[in-house]
């Protein structure tokens, strides 16, 4: 079957692997432990939901031919994340960016680094994923990897933001 | 240029003179032995000494620019606050730097900006956090939180089990002689980890390297997620381990002789499912690109 649209595809199709109890469970105890922005959680799950849906392209592509399989791919990688949650994140990135930028030159460099660390290593794994979308160790590495992001530009947007004077700070 | 010289040292004299810590600083106040103190402090330091004392004392000097040091009982919990004026847009002339001597079985909580922090002798549970101060601890606590941005950790343990919970983005950590439990998570930061007796750990790092080294114990419970980071584990067992390690792209190695074998002949990808002895401890690793090495010998 030639896929040239998603909107070829079934609406509803369970994915391959029910990742949704781990990630429930896994944001339930992040969300106990550390105050996290409302909607990111949300955008999360719609990013597992997105994933799946390109695991599945992905799939289906890939019985086609290689030609195909390349584009497939790259059509995968863009869906991989939901734009919900890529619209938060690039939010809470720039957000980020802006608190570090307040810092003496010494930090903000070495925090700069670690935002561009982090979003490096999603667009590695996204990289990855659009070569072997079925991949379930890539599966799994990148919803780590975004919570791990969304989490800690969460702290750092949180601890350098209560660190003006006169405030206590709260990582 | 001779005669400039005479300006140029009195500019820089006065500038000298309007940095210079000012101010002197000796406070006490009665507390419980096991009770909770909180710090708070902006910039410079803090040295927290905990020592067999029924009170809290505080000395240092602290910049023109700081407003007052506040040392109060809240509601049975000690807080010693460096207050700043209101509306102040920075803080790099408000350095405070304090030595403070609180009961050792006080219960610890420390929050910094960019000041540094060196804490001694608590046994109480320590909850430390800074932004991008360094953080320098000898500690016996139970339970041990530290949560930093962009500042290096020097943790000391005293080798007994303990429950360590370590949070850091860019800053590297040194632990030695802990025991217990550990969760960690960092982005970019190194760690170089040394547990007598370990437990359970849990590490989920982005870039940064992990290395570490001591005694898992039985039903030992070990964890380890990184994207490039990479795993050096040397710690002997006490009734040996199971592995179950799996690599996007790096290589997995051991000192025991079984090493990682690829996925598929289509991926460059490694995995390593083994058990050494009884298998009393569990290790899982998982990495996109990081590599593994792991030795059953610390």
């Amino acid at each position: 079957m030639k896929v040239t649209s998603l909107n070829e595809l079934p609406r509803a199709i369970a994915p391959p692997t029910d990742l949704w109890p781990t990630i429930a469970a896994q944001i339930e105890s992040a969300g106990r432990h550390r105050p996290l922005p409302s909607r990111w959680p949300w955008a999360l799950a719609a990013c597992v939901a997105a994933l799946a849906l390109g695991v599945l392209l992905g799939r289906v592509t890939m019985s086609v031919n290689s030609e195909q399989m390349a584009r497939g791919a790259e059509v995968a990688r863009s869906a991989f994340l939901d734009a919900n949650f890529v619209t938060e994140r690039q939010q809470l990135r720039l957000s980020a960016t802006e608190q570090i930028r307040a810092l003496p030159a010494a930090e903000r460099e070495k925090l700069l680094q670690s935002v561009t660390t982090l979003q490096k290593a999603v667009e590695q794994i996204q990289s990855a994923l659009g070569r072997d979308p079925g991949n379930a160790l890539l599966q799994e590495l990148l919803v780590n990897a975004c919570q791990d992001e969304m989490s800690h530009l969460s702290d750092i947007n949180s601890a350098v933001r209560q660190s003006e004077p006169k405030s206590e700070i709260s990582l | 240029m001779k005669n400039m010289t005479p300006a140029i040292l009195l500019v820089l004299a006065s500038g000298a003179v309007a940095a210079a810590p000012s101010i002197r600083v000796d406070k006490t106040i009665a507390a419980q032995p096991d009770g909770a103190v909180r710090i708070v402090n902006v910039a410079g330091s803090i040295a927290v000494s905990g020592n067999a004392t029924k009170e809290v004392h505080v000395t240092g000097m602290i910049g023109k620019s700081v407003e007052r040091v506040d040392v109060v009982n809240e509601g049975g919990t000690i807080v010693v606050r460096v207050v700043l004026p209101k509306g102040r847009g920075s803080y790099s002339d408000a350095d405070a730097n304090l030595t403070i001597h609180v009961p050792e079985g006080s219960r610890l909580e420390t929050s910094t900006v960019s000041a540094d922090q060196d804490v001694q002798g608590i046994r109480g549970a320590a909850q430390l956090s800074t932004v991008s101060g360094d953080v320098d601890a000898n500690l016996a606590s139970p339970e041990v939180q530290i949560k930093t941005v962009s500042g290096d950790l020097n943790l000391t343990g005293n080798g007994k089990p303990a429950k360590w919970r370590v949070t850091t983005v860019s800053g590297d950590v040194v632990l030695a002689r802990g025991a217990g439990s550990l969760e960690l998570s960092t982005v970019s930061g190194d760690a170089q980890l040394t547990l007598d007796s370990l437990t359970a750990f849990r590490a989920r790092t982005t870039s940064g390297d992990l290395q570490l080294r001591g005694r898992l114990l039985k039903g030992a419970d070990l964890s380890h997620e990184s994207v490039s980071g990479d795993l050096n584990l040397a710690m002997g067992t006490e009734a040996g381990l199971t592995v179950e390690a799996e690599s996007f792209s790096g290589e997995i190695r051991t000192c025991f002789g079984v090493q990682g074998k690829p996925v598929s002949d289509y991926s460059p990808g490694e995995k390593l499912s083994t058990r050494l002895g009884e298998g009393g401890a569990s290790l899982r690793i998982k990495t996109l690109s990081g590599d593994v090495n792991i030795c059953d010998r610390p």
